[in-house]
């Protein structure tokens, strides 16, 4: 969490505007889950090249972030290789070869969706999107909950490391059991914490008199027309490419 | 009769959970002054300080802001947090925005401000606590200090004619303290007026021209700074000391070193004054 922030805020697209770069991932998105595996392949490459050549967010730091997902996609499409069937003999499991196809399609196309999604969350701090979303209109109560869901994660977080820091002090985690116990306890402060912030927080809002949307400055920049055009020159070309190795690759 | 800018008259305070925290207390805040509110830990310091904002609404008593009732009407509670701004002791209460620049204007924009106006007034208020390179920062970054500042920003973003401020220097280093004590002083010099709560004795007995004394939800006593920690059993009774200043300068008029009041010896650079002073008699 704290890796991707520190990125979104530091890479060299930092400062574009995040209608820009929404506008490369979700197109992007979109083609990976109706091309072809190979048009998904072409897409995967692409983002990869412009989160580390163009954003020049560090290759560690993007496989990293890549591998999250990548874990429960594994997951998910070696399952579609397991047969299971109940026979006279008892069950039996095996591997389904016919499906090594479908399974390989669902690898691709889902990295190929989540290195979109790696690419905004690498190059976009979070709160960029609360103005773009207001100005979407998208319901304020849905981008309220955003805004002081992004401020309280971090209070949340150094809260949990100073209890876990605290236990540790106090040979918290030094058996199994006192794991757990140690566990339970974080869990149960943290709600009365949270509880408190909430409180706390309720009444500084107030202070500063709080109405009935929570109010977000408009972004300082306008999405560059250029910058605009090439997106969608990028879709077209990546989506003529993807096809074309697809042909080849089947003829 | 003074020109209050707010004035509390026998106000009670009754927690939800059945707690007292204001026992009929009576302060009164001079246009333009410094007031230190001093008192031991679960005296009603942050309690009082929210009604005083609007936060908690005293279950009897008085309260008058520019000598008029307040009235918890949403139109006038607004009217009533411009004009008396409130800085938390916990800048995580207050400081709701994920950068420096969103949350500054929080105020402002709340106030009904356009958003030019806001972001001016952000960029003003940050010129001028000279912070001016946390403007795009985002608030979890910053050290517990820094978001104090921001907080402190974004109370006077909202151009308040009363600031009060719940221990503004508590777990704050003492350069960040220092930086907090000259802000205040600015801001002062500029018209505001003041109100701060603390334990730090030697800080307010410089900084303060009145101070009042709580004690179990009550005011125990209210006046003058000199006149306040001249009684030293009153400040032991109330869980307080002596300023270490006043003490020193105490010791030195018991030996004849320092022939004026002890009580006019206020700060630092005085009390080298008068011993420059006393060596060359």
């Amino acid at each position: 969490m704290h890796l991707i922030d520190c990125y979104a805020y530091t890479n060299r697209w930092q400062t574009r505007h995040p209608a820009e770069k929404a506008a490369f991932a979700g197109g992007l998105l979109a083609l990976s889950l109706i091309l072809p595996l190979a048009g998904s392949l072409v897409v995967l490459a692409v983002v990869s090249a412009v989160t580390l050549g163009g954003a020049r967010v560090p290759p560690r730091v993007y496989l990293r972030t890549l591998a999250i997902p990548l874990v429960f996609i594994a997951v998910g499409s070696l399952s579609l290789l397991l047969s299971v069937s109940f026979g006279a003999q008892g069950v039996h499991v095996g591997l389904a070869t016919d499906q090594m196809a479908r399974a390989t399609r669902l690898l691709g196309r889902a990295v190929a969706a989540a290195s979109c999604l790696c690419f905004l969350g690498l190059t976009t701090p979070a709160l960029d999107w609360l103005p773009l979303l207001r100005r979407l209109r998208v319901p304020s109560v849905i981008v309220d909950i955003m805004f002081v869901v992004y401020r309280l994660l971090f209070v949340f977080i150094e809260r949990l490391a100073a209890m876990h820091t605290a236990h540790e002090a106090r040979l918290g985690y030094a058996s199994v059991r006192s794991t757990f116990r140690s566990s339970g306890l974080i869990g149960a402060n943290l709600l009365v914490f949270a509880l408190k912030r909430a409180r706390g927080m309720e009444m500084g809002m107030a202070a500063r008199g709080f109405g009935p949307e929570i109010p977000v400055l408009p972004l300082e920049c306008k999405p560059s027309r250029a910058v605009m055009a090439a997106v969608v020159l990028v879709w077209l070309v990546v989506a003529v490419i993807g096809l074309a190795v697809q042909r080849w690759f089947d003829g | 009769m003074g020109d209050y800018i707010i004035e509390a008259k026998g106000i009670c305070y009754r927690y939800p959970c059945g707690k007292d925290a204001l026992m009929g207390l009576d302060l009164r805040v001079e246009r333009g002054s410094k007031l230190a509110v001093l008192g031991a830990n679960g005296s009603g310091k942050t309690t009082l300080f929210l009604c005083l904002n609007g936060i908690l609404r005293p279950q009897s008593g008085a309260l008058c802001v520019q000598g008029r009732p307040v009235s918890y009407a949403r139109r006038d509670l607004l009217e009533w947090r411009r004009r008396v701004g409130m800085v938390f002791q916990e800048p995580d209460d207050q400081v709701v925005a994920g950068t420096v620049m969103q949350d500054i204007a929080f105020g402002p924009l709340n106030l009904g401000l356009s958003h030019e106006e806001a972001r001016m007034r952000a960029t003003d208020v940050l010129h001028s606590l000279q912070i001016e390179h946390f403007r795009d920062r985002p608030t979890h970054e910053l050290s517990h200090g820094e978001r104090k500042l921001v907080a402190i920003a974004g109370v006077l973003a909202m151009r308040p004619e009363l600031v009060i401020l719940d221990e503004p220097t508590a777990g704050v280093d003492p350069a960040g303290a220092e930086q907090v004590l000259e802000v205040l002083e600015t801001i002062h010099r500029q018209g505001t007026t003041l109100v701060i709560s603390t334990h730090d004795m030697d800080m307010a007995y410089e900084w303060a021209d009145g101070a009042a004394i709580l004690v179990g939800g009550q005011t125990w006593c209210q006046g003058p700074v000199t006149d306040v920690f001249a009684d030293r059993a009153a400040l032991r009774g109330a869980r307080l000391q002596s300023p270490w200043l006043l003490e020193v300068a105490r010791g030195l008029q018991a030996k004849g070193i320092v022939t004026d009041g002890a009580q006019t010896i206020r700060s630092r650079g005085r009390l080298l004054e008068m011993l420059a002073g006393a060596r060359e008699a």
